[in-house]
């Protein structure tokens, strides 16, 4: 894979001054700011944030656990973690500038004591065997072309009944993406897997599927209502435009699009490391 | 709202080579995080442990990155122990 192309897709310009000035100018006291403050640029995901609260209700982190979020873009999960359980997050991304202001916005939150980053990759993760309860990914693994060794090592830094809890963009059966999407502009850095390879993928690192929750549908949903209030009130100051620059509204169209053609498919799955 | 980031006490916490998965040493006066496993010390950025093989400086005089294979470098056997 060339890492330094999936850095590049997700590398723009200082984040960190574009998203106070965002939320300056919707009406948001940086210095007095609340982790759902940074909800509309830090959950690049679809469904956002309500997808995380969902997702982590089925695996309930306890305060003394520890957390691996893997692919944790600007750390809106690793945050919300945190911030609902008292856990400790580590989060790490491939992009370096997702990491720093990760971090900028761990401190601005109030719980840089609790979370932290590491620019790293996924398939060589610099963690000691069993160091963590819970790992958590959310939509990184479509960048990811071996996902086997990706799960290999989920497996390695889990401790022996852990779970590993994700949520992934997956091949629909209605054909090959349009593109651009979010987490690609053209096809050499996407790797989708369908539901099925990644059940077996997932069974081939050792781990066994406790929860399955297709989610396409509610994931249409959300776009259509994103849609409808984009063109009450025009785009948000601050969004995921931040993140992925003029493009974006071309890319939401694509996603848009894929769901309904089923061309992709959202699933949450919870495993247990056997 | 942006205080320079302070070291983080808890740097080293969980914190292996991603290769050899072997132990890390901080260099606090380069600033970096060493692995006598893999001959390669791993820069800190900003206060962010950069974790990468690719980024690492090869450790004069023992076994650097460029003796490790490219398989394992691009991370596709990165459990093996380096000797």
């Amino acid at each position: 894979m060339s890492l330094a192309s999936v850095e590049r897709h997700y590398s723009r310009g200082d984040l960190i001054d574009a998203i106070r000035a965002g939320l300056q100018q919707s009406g948001k006291d940086p210095d007095r700011l609340t982790p759902a403050d940074l909800a509309p640029i830090d959950e690049f995901h679809i469904r956002g944030r309500q997808a995380t609260f969902e997702l982590a209700d089925k695996v309930q982190p306890k305060a003394a656990n520890r957390v691996l979020d893997i692919g944790c873009g600007l750390g809106g999960a690793s945050r919300v973690l945190a911030a609902t359980y008292g856990c400790r997050v580590t989060g790490i991304d491939l992009t370096e500038a997702y990491c720093r202001t990760a971090a900028t916005l761990a401190r601005w939150v109030g719980l840089a004591d609790r979370v932290e980053y590491r620019h790293a990759n996924a398939l060589a993760l610099p963690f000691e065997d069993g160091a963590f309860e819970i790992a958590w990914t959310q939509h990184a693994a479509m960048n990811i072309p071996d996902k086997a060794q990706a799960y290999r090592e989920a497996h390695r830094v889990l401790k022996a009944g852990g779970s590993f809890t994700l949520y992934d963009v997956l091949q629909g059966d209605g054909g090959p993406v349009h593109f651009p999407v979010p987490w690609a502009r053209e096809p050499s850095i996407s790797h989708l897997v369908t539901p099925q390879e990644w059940k077996g993928l997932l069974g081939g690192a050792g781990f066994e599927v406790v929860s399955w929750r297709d989610t396409t549908a509610a994931g249409r949903d959300w776009f259509a209502e994103m849609n409808r209030r984009m063109q009450e009130s025009g785009p948000p100051p601050v969004s995921f435009a931040l993140l992925s620059g003029p493009e974006i509204a071309e890319m939401a169209r694509n996603q848009q699009r894929n769901l309904e053609e089923n061309r992709i498919a959202l699933v949450e799955a919870v495993c247990r490391r056997l | 709202m942006s205080d320079p980031p302070a070291l983080d006490p808890r740097l080293l916490d969980l914190l292996v080579c991603p290769l050899t998965k072997g132990p890390l040493d901080y260099d606090r006066e380069r600033g970096e995080l060493v692995s006598r496993g893999a001959g390669l010390a791993y820069p800190v950025r900003d206060g962010i442990p950069v974790m990468l093989v690719d980024e690492a400086r090869p450790l004069d005089g023992e076994a650097g990155a460029e003796s490790i294979p490219e398989s394992v470098r691009a991370g596709g056997e990165g459990t093996t122990d380096v000797p």
